[in-house]
């Protein structure tokens, strides 16, 4: 089994030939650093292993993902690789290409998005360009499915591109002195002009993956005479002339790119933040009225499957012990969970996917910048946010796309205020019951968006004091490209955002609950002097409850909620009705007497969904962040949101 | 004049950027480099950043980049 590494620019539909080529259902994002773990897959009907590297724009490794690819490309055994690039624009994807070929020549070149070069006016001499470049090259259109057999013909080939071209003589001259100096087994220019430029990454790597210090004595007294910006402004120019001398000699083009209507809307003041508003508004009213159906249906179905379980039980004389547990806690709590979350989650990031697949994500990014720049932060945490509001522990994991550790922590740190899929369930259900008294979707819609809009601002607000206090600084640098709105399949989108988020979510939030449910069923049925250790716990948070407008059931049902906030709302009920096992939700009325009864008032239910929205994130989602930035940061992302949390509440509560 | 000089629609050729390290290297890999035509497409909602039109791709910049790099009309 051999490797083929498969590289490109971002945005030109690497990873939807990575898909094509292995069957395979990876994510293709519209962003730089979609691809950040490798993804790895058999071709087809070969003996190949295909590896998707990050969709980088040069090898100049200055971020993470241009790392990863430039040590894979480097260090990594390898049969061939794939260069992809979008056919509209050879001459920016040229770029990378020649940087490739110093470091390895086997390279066939896929020229994708070929079908759309007629509607842009762009025509592409690729005969040409394959004769320039000494490679096979591939025409492609991963929509269409043009080209496939052809790029996996092309595999076979065994041409090896005889392209080189020569920096000015000074360079040259450094090159060949430092070769000499060299004493590790790859030499090659590439490493060579690395070091010139004085790239400190290169060395660490080497350092890491051979334990070699690249940097000898005499290296290091050589690189004192160089100049190495002089050097990288040098490489870069030459590449870039290079790029354009070949553009210009391949491609020929009669109409220029235009400012698309879309754009138009996206970017004008009125337009936008009415598009926008419309946009999250809608969002949350097409998930509200959508996810109902499914959730009724679903625990109907859980309610029938429960009683078949119950009676089954009976009949073969299950004891007590065993199927209470069981059935009164963990089969409740779990099957609450998949009938309130799912269906809300599995709509949420459809849409999500949609916008992140169009290309609507990076102009969020462009037009919130200047938000995030004010509160301290990096223009894409807008999109982590987003993310967030479908699955905290996903934001997370999308921060990476943030190149700096410090915005990345700014990102991750703010993001638990996001109330995410898990919470919203209980904040639409106070909203109807104590805000719109009706089913009324408009409304409960309405005061959720402000809702959101607030917890938006807390999120800024944190990320404002943080940057003034625990991660000083100003925020990294934001160049973004705004690719081209696409055209995305339905069904695709439909099968990603099922496979990928949704049922990888669900499978999380059921796998952590099933302890709790465990938990909750025990806490209920032992007690001591006849009161439940439930009730023996809530009692000792009353009084501290009380000053966050909360009482002592509601607390506790928030800190045993830890593993999923999905179950907070059927704790609190439960604790209420002194019931010994997770309660079946019934309709909006009952559980509003059941509150009313318990003294809820429309202050408790503000409280209580502003301490939904400021609390610790939930454990899958801290866990995933101690797996991305440690436990120290896990430790600040547990507390921060709560002590806002609190505070906010105890000053709220003295006041009304 | 630098790149916030230019009125949208309006283009001009990069002259130098005076940015230095990871910036000035960033810029280059998005294709701003000297001697290169770039045009101001259409600015954000709170006009921080804008987006540029090089290499036939459109770039987001923030204002405070946008001030060093210096540009001329044709």
């Amino acid at each position: 089994m051999s490797n083929i590494l498969l590289c490109g620019n971002p945005n030109v539909g690497k990873s939807s030939i990575f898909n094509i080529l292995t069957s395979s259902n990876e994510h293709t994002g519209n962003w730089t650093g979609k691809t950040v773990d490798l993804a790895v897959a058999k071709i087809k009907g070969t003996n190949y292993n295909l590896i998707d590297l990050p969709g980088i724009y040069s090898l100049s490794s200055l971020s993470e993902e241009e790392i990863i690819a430039r040590d894979t490309l480097l260090f990594s055994e390898y049969e061939k690789i794939i260069y992809v690039m979008d056919s509209s624009n050879i001459e920016r994807n040229m770029n990378l290409l020649l940087q490739i070929l110093e470091i390895n020549k086997n390279v066939i070149v896929c020229l994708n998005m070929i079908d759309e070069l007629d509607s842009k006016g762009i025509s592409v001499d690729s005969d040409l360009l394959s004769d320039i470049l000494g490679v096979e090259v591939v025409k492609c259109s991963t929509k269409n499915r043009i080209g496939i057999g052809d790029l996996l013909d092309s595999l076979e080939s065994d041409r090896v591109s005889n392209f080189n071209f020569l920096y000015n003589l000074d360079i040259e001259n450094k090159v060949d002195d430092i070769l000499e100096l060299i004493n590790f087994k790859l030499k090659n220019k590439f490493i060579a002009l690395s070091l010139l430029e004085k790239n400190k990454s290169i060395v660490k790597s080497i350092k890491d993956k051979f334990n070699i210090d690249i940097n000898t004595n005499e290296i290091n007294e050589y690189l004192m005479t160089v100049n190495a910006e002089d050097v990288s402004d040098n490489i870069c120019y030459k590449i870039n002339d290079l790029s354009k001398e070949i553009s210009n000699r391949v491609v020929i083009r009669t109409k220029e790119k235009k400012i698309s209507f879309l754009d138009k809307l996206f970017t004008n003041k009125i337009t936008a933040v009415i598009l926008m508003l419309l946009i999250v508004f809608g969002i949350f009213l097409i998930t509200i009225v959508l996810a109902n159906y499914p959730s009724d249906l679903l625990s109907l179905l859980f309610t029938k499957i429960e009683s078949l379980l119950y009676n089954l039980c009976i009949k073969f004389s299950v004891p007590e012990f065993i199927y209470e547990p069981l059935l009164f806690g963990v089969y409740r709590v779990v099957s609450f969970i998949i009938s309130v979350m799912f269906p809300p989650l599995v709509i949420f990031f459809f849409l999500f996917t949609y916008a992140e697949e169009a290309g609507i994500l990076p102009r969020i990014a462009f037009n919130f910048d200047r938000i995030c720049k004010c509160a301290g932060c990096h223009g894409k945490q807008a999109l982590t946010i987003c993310s967030g509001f479908g699955c905290n522990a996903c934001a997370v994991v999308g921060s990476r796309i943030i190149d700096s550790k410090r915005d990345k922590l700014l990102a991750i740190l703010t993001n638990a205020f996001i109330p995410c899929n898990g919470r919203f369930p209980m904040i639409i259900a106070i909203i109807s019951m104590f805000f719109v008294n009706s089913s009324n979707k408009l409304l409960v819609s309405m005061y959720l968006t402000i809702f959101v809009l607030f917890a938006i601002l807390i999120s800024f607000l944190t990320s404002f004091i943080l940057s003034k206090t625990l991660l000083k600084g100003t925020s990294g640098f934001f160049v973004l490209e705004l690719p081209d709105y696409k055209k995305v399949s339905l069904s695709r989108i439909l099968k990603i955002s099922f496979v990928n988020k949704s049922l990888s979510i669900l499978k999380k939030a059921i796998l952590v609950s099933i302890p709790s449910g465990i938990i909750i069923w025990i806490l209920n049925n032992t007690s001591v002097n006849d009161i439940s250790i439930y009730s023996i716990l809530s009692n000792f948070l009353e009084p501290f409850s009380k000053l966050m407008g909360l009482d002592g059931v509601i607390l506790l049902a928030f800190i045993i909620g830890l593993p999923a906030n999905e179950i907070v709302l059927p704790l609190i009920i439960m604790g209420y009705l002194r019931s010994s096992n997770v309660p079946l939700i019934a309709d909006y009325t009952s559980i509003k007497s059941i509150l009313v009864d318990n003294g809820w008032t429309i202050s408790t239910a503000i409280s209580t969904i502003l301490f939904s929205i400021m609390h610790y994130p939930c454990a899958t989602t801290l866990a995933t962040i101690k797996s991305e930035v440690g436990s120290k940061w896990m430790f600040f992302a547990f507390i921060i949101p709560l002590i806002t949390g609190i505070s906010f509440l105890i000053i709220l509560n003295l006041f009304i | 004049m630098n790149l916030c000089d230019l009125k949208i629609n309006e283009s001009a050729i990069i002259k130098n950027i005076n940015l230095k390290g990871i910036k000035k290297r960033r810029l280059y890999d998005m294709g701003f480099i000297n001697g290169e035509k770039i045009e101001k497409v259409f600015d954000s909602i709170f006009k921080d950043p804008s987006c540029y039109k090089i290499k036939n791709t459109f770039i987001a910049v923030r204002r405070e980049d946008a001030l060093n790099i210096e540009v001329s009309y044709e």
